[in-house]
């Protein structure tokens, strides 16, 4: 059941949203329950073989959270359970992704969050929740398909607070504005794409100069809208029932860097693998390297060994685990390997520079259009279905399969001045346009014109219903 | 959090800066307790790491990596430093 269907809109959410009422007026319990209760319902229309493994990981990895808490005195029993646990999640992962003819809808996404969970609480102590505000954390259904992924100490107080627990006006509706702005990218901007980028990749050999930069200018386009549109569609369901979520995506092709591209795009996901696995693994070479009696700050950082040995080998490991969790074959090795040296080589240009970064509008310009060319050749690695496939793209690209914009190819996709027009204006909303964040943090008020806005937007998401459909992000 | 004696603290405070002004190759740093670290010139999570595996290796002390994370100011390294020497010596 998508965000963006006909089944959703018009009959789960109304649903969900009336049964919660009802449900906040009955108590506390009784709406833990019932969002837990819907979420079961969203989560078994998806998948429902997968809908024990769901409930087994989360009654699994609370059991062992509690049995972290009550170890407080007891850490190297601490230290077990925690291992354990973690191995568990991880070999479930794994052997999901690398067995299973079907993955089960959002299995990286309940997996992380509960890791990051069980090491908070392991670290910091047992807030003493609940199971049910635990399962709420875990499987409330807009995150738990594709995140964003939420962190305890974010959603469990919010869910202790009696406020949350009661509909608000207020709250539905900024909710169902961000929803319909994740709405209105997806069906109107993400899903008109699809078809050019679906040939263009089908059949990259046949393309010209033209052609192929418009095939890997609008799958960057269609992964930028459907993947923000997505996450706002995500932050807007939650906040319909009072839960704030992180953001998850803040205008990543504005990024002026390759460090400030991931500090943008699926922003939860790069926090839990910075967190989770580079900094441990930059912790353990600086333990190591200290242990030995070498030096481990910025003059050591600076040496081409301990630049190495402490940011570049730890960033690589970091993306190539990155680029493997989005899928098995070479090119997504390759894509997390290529943003690893894109990410190692922008470390380096920051420590080894002298001088201030210019302000100046060409320079912005300039780091603003490196960066995207960067993220555009990681993108074309991304979507081919072989390495041969991008690597011909990107020949295309480059000219090396002509130049001529009437080629005698029956898949030339340029279509001359309407595309390019089309192209254009998509760049325009992204480099110059508010995100959602700002359009709602500064822009939107509870006026009649809002109103009118976001109810035209809905009418027009509403009719645009019915393309591909699936936001391209579930398939990890 | 355990509660310091003015001595100690300061004995800490001049260690973690110590360690604050190597990493940063910057000898004349002057911190505070209250001192947040995002406010150092230059300072990014790299140098956070380095400067906890200095106070490690100083005091024979391990932290765990989300109490690292939670560092945000001066005071917040000091006080762990303590409260982990405290728990050793109980």
């Amino acid at each position: 059941m998508l965000f963006n269907s006909y089944l959703f809109l018009g009959g789960f959410l109304p649903v969900a949203l009336c049964g919660f009422a009802v449900a906040c007026r009955l108590g506390r319990r009784a709406a833990l329950l019932w969002m837990i209760a819907v979420s079961g319902v969203f989560y078994a229309w998806w998948a429902p073989g997968f809908l024990p493994l769901l409930l087994a990981s989360v009654a699994g990895n609370y059991a062992v959270a509690m049995a972290i808490g009550s170890s407080a005195d007891r850490p190297v029993r601490q230290a077990w359970l925690l291992s354990g646990a973690i191995a568990a999640d991880i070999a479930v992962l794994v052997g999901c992704k690398a067995l299973a003819p079907v993955q089960p809808p959002g299995l990286s996404f309940f997996t992380f969050t509960q890791i990051a969970c069980l090491l908070d609480w392991q670290a910091q102590g047992h807030p003493r929740r609940g199971l049910l505000e635990y399962g709420v954390l875990v499987g409330f259904f807009p995150h738990v398909i594709a995140g964003p992924i939420p962190l305890g100490r974010e959603i469990l107080p919010q869910l202790h607070d009696p406020a949350t627990l009661r509909l608000s006006a207020h709250n539905l509706a900024i909710g169902g504005g961000i929803f319909v702005i994740g709405l209105l990218k997806k069906t109107l901007l993400a899903e008109p794409l699809g078809d050019i980028v679906a040939r263009g990749f089908t059949a990259p050999e046949t393309l010209t100069l033209l052609p192929a930069w418009q095939a890997a200018l609008a799958w960057s386009l269609q992964l930028y809208f459907d993947f923000s549109g997505y996450s706002d569609m995500a932050i807007g369901l939650g906040r319909m029932f009072n839960l704030h979520y992180p953001v998850n995506f803040a205008s990543p092709y504005k990024a002026q860097s390759i460090i400030d591209f991931w500090q943008r795009w699926h922003m939860t996901l790069t926090r839990f693998l910075m967190h989770r696995l580079y900094a441990p693994l930059t912790v353990l070479v600086l333990r190591w390297r200290r242990s030995r009696g070498w030096k481990v700050d910025r003059k050591a950082q600076q040496t081409i060994g301990g630049f190495t040995a402490m940011l570049a080998m730890p960033l690589l490991a970091t993306m190539l685990l990155a680029g493997i969790w989005h899928g098995s074959g070479w090119t997504f090795l390759l894509f997390g390997m290529l943003h690893g040296v894109f990410l190692a080589i922008n470390h380096a240009w920051r420590l080894f520079r002298t001088g201030r970064r210019s302000t100046a509008i060409p320079a912005v310009i300039g780091r603003v259009g490196l960066t995207y060319l960067c993220v555009l050749l990681g993108a074309v690695l991304f979507r081919s279905p072989s390495v041969a496939a991008a690597a011909s793209l990107l020949g295309g690209m480059a000219g090396l399969h002509g130049v001529v914009l009437d080629a005698p190819t029956a898949h030339a996709l340029f279509h001359a001045e309407l595309a390019a027009a089309w192209l254009a204006g998509l760049f325009a909303i992204v480099w110059f346009a508010p995100n959602t964040q700002q359009i709602i943090e500064t822009s939107w008020r509870p006026t009649l014109p809002w109103a009118l806005a976001f109810g035209c937007g809905a009418t027009l998401g509403l009719l645009s219903l019915g393309g591909t459909g699936e936001f391209l992000y579930f398939q990890f | 959090m355990m509660p310091l004696d003015g001595n100690s603290t300061q004995r800490t405070l001049t260690d973690v800066t110590a360690a604050i002004r190597t990493v940063l190759d910057q000898p004349d740093l002057d911190l505070t307790l209250a001192s947040s670290l995002e406010d150092i010139p230059n300072w990014d999570s790299m140098d956070l790491i380095a400067v906890v595996v200095e106070l490690e290796c100083r005091y024979d002390i391990l932290f765990e990596l989300p109490q690292i994370d939670s560092f945000a100011r001066v005071g917040d390294m000091v006080r762990a430093v303590a409260a982990k020497c405290h728990l050793r010596a109980a």
